[in-house]
């Protein structure tokens, strides 16, 4: 029975059987990764706090036939702020479920862990939620290998003028002479695109302090949605929380 | 199949129900075969009158076998108090504290945005109804101290405290009987935030 240690944020707890949560994990090591956290709904477990969605924990598991056991757990952050609150709340668990799709198991990324823990961070301390929502979204495309064109053409490489559109399928922007390629693609204009640019090549504390105005808010998140629909093939059951959460609250996100 | 038809239908049912694998079906099953006739008719009888009398009261969705239930329709309990809880099973857990003596509100749930469940598929429309009257002066969320538990009293907490009705949140904190140096640091927090004056 072999133990390892991983550093990791839970992503996903589901209950299991009579008081088991089988978790989904985001570590550092080893990417995603699921495990069983024996008797976690009991009240007295020790694993109890370590098995809520978005606590960051020094984790030590062992690997068993089937699925790994979480064997003991040291909680580094709970992120509390983020739990506490329902609009930082549906936009969390909107960023964990899309981590969740988008990644394969044992699969580690780049810096994927470090940008997640600086995501949680942000989502806590608060800030224009709707531009932090954006860069995540992008931010987690970018990693993990769906960068969008945003300088040139995606389908020619020539230069981009006024009349842009973007296209999620070819995964960019489309100029004037190329925007027939593809039906789906929609009009952007030159400043969301820059937008975007800036919210993918700038530090995600700092991204966030970028001031847009309400056309381009609304465009950089047909350009976020329709790029995430293009690679999961289906909505997030979490947006539809979201949604609601942004009407009973009247927030912009 | 090694076994008698029968039985292994038995087996196959026994195998459905939740936390039970296929050797515990086995077992359950050689159990009923040995049981005196007349034990395996009452548990086919308790069965069968649970799945036919046993339904939800349509005020607090609570498990009855009248409508209203005995506790919404009880003169002794206090209708300013309502109890908000995810499942029947909790408000069982309840009354065996012996100390709250209001009405219940039972949610059949917990918003989970991550499975797909909202506020549409629980009985939350219900319980903004039961609000309306202005009898109700208290609302006790008392869902799972997880973080379904928590987003469904954070949102619902939202909806209730426009109505002007005080929207109180069970405690958290050490189990009784719990050593403090077993504490995890999330639950210590919370404990020493709601720490109360001797």
């Amino acid at each position: 029975m072999a133990l390892y240690n991983l550093e990791a944020v839970v992503i996903r707890s589901r209950n299991l059987g009579e008081a088991d949560r089988l978790l989904t994990l985001y570590s550092y090591q080893r990417g995603k990764v699921r495990a069983v956290a024996r008797g976690a709904r009991r009240p007295r477990n020790r694993l109890r706090a370590g098995a809520e969605p978005f606590t960051h924990g020094d984790y030590l598991l062992f690997s068993n036939k089937g699925l790994d056991n979480i064997s003991q757990c040291e909680i580094i952050g709970s992120f509390r702020a983020i739990r506490e609150d329902l609009i930082k709340t549906a936009i969390g668990a909107y960023i964990l479920e899309l981590l969740d799709a988008l990644t394969e198991e044992e699969e580690p990324v780049g810096d994927l862990f470090p940008f997640l823990l600086a995501v949680l961070e942000t989502l806590s301390r608060g800030g224009d939620l709707e531009l932090i929502l954006r860069s995540v979204e992008v931010g987690f495309l970018a990693r993990l290998g769906y960068k969008p064109e945003l300088g040139q053409c995606v389908n020619c490489r020539g230069v981009l003028k006024d009349a842009v559109r973007f296209s999620a399928a070819q995964g960019g922007a489309l100029c004037f002479g190329c925007s027939r390629t593809d039906s789906d693609a929609f009009a952007v204009s030159a400043g969301s695109l820059a937008a975007l640019d800036y919210l993918l090549n700038t530090p995600f504390d700092q991204a966030t302090k970028l001031r847009v105005s309400a056309t381009m808010r609304t465009q950089l998140k047909d350009i976020t949605a329709s790029l995430i629909r293009s690679r999961l093939g289906q909505d997030l059951k979490s947006a539809s929380f979201l949604a609601l959460v942004k009407e009973t609250t009247g927030t912009s996100l | 199949m090694y076994y008698p038809e029968p039985m292994g239908r038995l087996i196959a049912q026994l195998r459905k129900l939740p936390g039970i694998g296929p050797r515990t079906a086995q077992r359950l099953a050689f159990h009923i075969l040995d049981i005196p006739d007349q034990e395996a008719k009452q548990l086919i009888e308790a069965i069968a009158t649970a799945r036919d009398e046993v339904s939800h009261c349509s005020i607090c969705g609570n498990l009855a076998t009248e409508d209203p239930c005995n506790l919404c329709s009880s003169p002794g309990r206090d209708r300013s108090l309502i109890c908000v809880l995810q499942d029947p099973r909790a408000v069982v857990a309840m009354e065996r504290t012996h100390e709250y003596k209001g009405l219940y509100h039972v949610l059949g749930g917990a918003i989970s945005p991550m499975e797909g469940i909202g506020p549409d598929e629980l009985r939350v429309k219900e319980l903004i109804q039961r609000l309306q009257d202005g009898t109700v002066k208290e609302v006790v969320l008392a869902t799972d101290l997880n973080a379904e538990g928590e987003v469904t009293a954070t949102y619902l907490a939202r909806l209730i405290k426009p109505l002007g009705i005080k929207t109180t949140r069970l405690a958290h904190g050490l189990p009784v009987g719990g050593d403090l140096e077993y504490a995890d640091q999330v639950t210590l927090a919370k404990a020493f935030e709601g720490r109360r004056e001797l």
